[in-house]
């Protein structure tokens, strides 16, 4: 049993794992594809099953060569997890950024998450307050103006009504 | 033959050098490098935000300012692949690898300045095949079905994954992720697959998505790591220019590239992004150094971007000698010759060869213009590098997000670049190379499809490709890639065990 784990469950090995079972659920999910005119020769199913079978046989010669340094691997641990997860904290900003993107508009949706993103960085809300301005002041610049981009305004906050010469200065320009 | 192709040229000019023209060529060529520059847009994109501009111009001026703008792109993209690793497309990834590295070692200046060499003399060795193989080069492009694509795919993929990362079969492990990824959406008879009922998925996982996850946002978060841990990001002083040395160190890299690029360019579907790909592990391959490769090495720069810059010039061969169009950019380029009422064909070479010989002499101003302009801006870029990371790490990210959302409007598109850049990360702690992730994505539905056009051509008897010379060619190759890195492994080992 602490063989399977050492194997399977190591920190060199859990993301090799993960991929075996992403493997599996897609090689069966692979026959579960609608059929097609000429499914006896090849059909839509036939170049995932092609691919999850190399992937498996990948798998197999990596789990094997990986059985040589087993005595080595080091143990997953809930602390090992935790710190990960612990270091993760922009792709969380990030995810909160792309949930308000389209609700509150790019112009605050960017102020907030750069703000954010400077303050993790251990930098003083002065200096975020500025640099955040003065980020998102210039990315909209040159994209909405300058290359006549097409930016979320904002459903629940609405930016051209409370900016409303952002859109005339658009157009004037165009 | 070669009179008449050196009075053609001398034609060419003659119209291309008009004040007008050039002028419309220099702007075509900045604007081409500012938006090559920004992820999202690319070639394609950067041409069609160009056609409502060429509608008030003359048709000669317009067709210089496109091949003015492909060519800049072609080179922009390289800059933030470079400095920031954000490649903005498929043929600036290879960039990340060794310019990147370089960048942090603090010859950013010198690795733009190969790529700008590099793209400059590629992209004359793929004018001047242009002209002469042109021709001859569409014949043999037309000789490629089914069989032969899935042989060059099943090539590239191998000469990649063999070269890429320390492992073999992680490099292979990260493709197959790659393929599986390509799975996704619609397949070409329009059946949805592994959609999970989400109609967004139908299109598929969008490229930038993917590319832009696994490489700028694992590089976001892991440089928000090291400010954390207190690590100390080196204020490096980065050298503007290269030493003449280091160009010709890498001057027959720059060579290869440039043939690679045109002859991989000249094929219909296979793009800038497999030139600069194969180019690389050509280097790899035949460098006294491999090891160097992935470490800063400047051939590793040098190689696949000018092989890049010669496959630009090389897909305008099948467009102009057969009226087809071998990518998405040149499609767009096809467009705008239609909106102008040119007929691309064979016949365009005798009906107009004005716009032929002064297309081919605006790509050759083009790279001028491109040396010109760039060699000085190398100072102004580096200098991107000196922006604190707590500032340059949000502005880096929102970039990416609106390159994504500006090609679909789609936030799921969003999400799943986050995601990308959580398996990125984790990839790169385990130390699974990133590009052939990348690799299999833009190469997996062109090669199901021609998977599945073979096997229907061979009625399911797979072997019988083997019949085909072209075919048997690629798939030595293949095997040779593979082989030649497992021998030098193998010699590698023998001569430590005798140490």
């Amino acid at each position: 049993m602490k063989f399977f784990y050492k194997l399977f469950f190591s920190k060199q090995n859990l993301l090799a794992t993960i991929f075996l079972i992403t493997l599996i659920i897609y090689f069966i999910s692979s026959f579960g594809l609608e059929k097609t005119i000429g499914e006896d020769v090849v059909g839509p199913s036939s170049f995932p099953i092609l691919v999850a079978t190399f992937g498996f046989l990948l798998l197999v010669i990596y789990f094997f060569k990986s059985l040589k340094f087993i005595s080595d691997n080091d143990e997953i641990t809930f602390q090992i997890i935790k710190n990960k997860f612990s270091k993760m904290a922009p792709i969380f900003i990030t995810i909160i950024f792309v949930i308000m993107f389209e609700l509150i508009g790019f112009i605050f949706s960017s102020f907030l998450y750069s703000f954010l993103f400077i303050l993790y960085l251990k930098k003083t809300i002065k200096y975020s307050l500025i640099f955040s301005s003065i980020i998102t002041l210039c990315i909209f610049i040159i994209f909405y103006y300058g290359l006549n981009f097409q930016m979320p305004m904002g459903e629940l906050v609405d930016t051209d009504k409370i900016f409303p010469f952002l859109e005339d200065l658009k157009k004037a320009i165009y | 033959m070669f009179d008449t192709i050196f009075i053609n040229l001398m034609d060419g000019f003659k119209i291309i050098l008009q004040v007008k023209y050039l002028m419309y060529a220099l702007f075509g060529s900045l604007l081409g490098t500012v938006v090559g520059v920004l992820p999202g847009i690319g070639s394609a994109g950067a041409l069609a935000m160009m056609l409502p501009i060429i509608l008030v111009l003359d048709p000669l001026g317009s067709v210089f300012m496109l091949a003015a703008t492909y060519t800049g792109v072609m080179y922009g993209g390289s800059t933030a692949s470079i400095l920031l690793r954000v490649p903005g497309d498929t043929s600036a990834v290879i960039a990340c690898l060794d310019g990147h590295e370089m960048a942090k070692q603090g010859n950013a200046g010198a690795a733009l300045c190969i790529a700008a060499i590099g793209s400059y003399i590629a992209g004359t060795i793929a004018v001047v095949g242009l002209m002469i193989l042109g021709p001859f080069v569409a014949d043999l492009a037309l000789k490629f079905s089914a069989p032969e694509y899935l042989a060059l795919y099943i090539f590239a993929v191998t000469a990649v994954c063999s070269l890429v990362g320390n492992s073999m079969v992680k490099a292979l492990l990260a493709m197959v992720f790659g393929l599986m990824i390509s799975t996704i959406g619609e397949d070409f008879m329009g059946v949805k697959r592994f959609t999970l009922g989400i109609t967004e998925l139908w299109d598929g996982i969008q490229f930038l998505s993917v590319t832009l996850g696994l490489f700028a946002i694992s590089e976001v978060i892991i440089n928000s790591e090291n400010i954390l841990s207190n690590q100390k990001r080196e204020v490096l002083k980065h050298r503007v220019f290269i030493k003449l040395k280091e160009i010709i160190y890498s001057f027959w890299s720059i060579i290869r590239g440039g043939f690679i690029g045109f002859v991989i360019g000249v094929l219909p579907g296979a793009g800038a992004g497999i030139a600069s790909f194969v180019s690389y592990s050509t280097e790899r391959q035949i460098s006294k150094n491999p090891e160097n490769f992935g470490k800063g090495e400047i051939k590793g720069v040098a190689g696949p971007e000018s092989a890049n810059n010669a496959a630009s010039a090389g897909a305008f061969v099948p467009m102009l000698a057969l009226g087809v169009p071998g990518s998405a950019t040149t499609a767009v380029m096809l467009g705008a010759f239609l909106m102008l009422d040119i007929q691309a064909g064979p016949m365009l070479f005798i009906e107009r060869p004005d716009v032929v010989w002064g297309l081919v002499a605006a790509l050759y101003v083009g790279n001028i213009f491109l040396l010109i302009l760039n060699l000085p801006l190398i100072s102004l870029f580096v200098r991107i590098l000196y922006i604190p990371m707590a500032i340059l790490l949000p502005i880096i990210t929102i970039i990416c997000m609106l390159g994504i959302y500006s090609s679909d409007q789609l936030t799921l598109s969003l999400f799943l670049m986050c995601l990308f850049g959580i398996i990125g990360y984790f990839m790169r702690s385990c130390d699974y190379p990133l590009a052939p992730v990348i690799l299999g994505v833009v190469l997996g539905t062109r090669m199901e499809e021609s998977f599945r056009q073979t096997m229907i051509m061979n009625q399911g008897n797979f072997f019988q490709i083997f019949d085909r010379p072209i075919v048997l060619i690629f798939f030595g190759l293949a095997i040779f890639s593979i082989l030649i890195p497992l021998m030098f492994n193998k010699i590698k080992l023998d001569a430590s065990d005798v140490d």
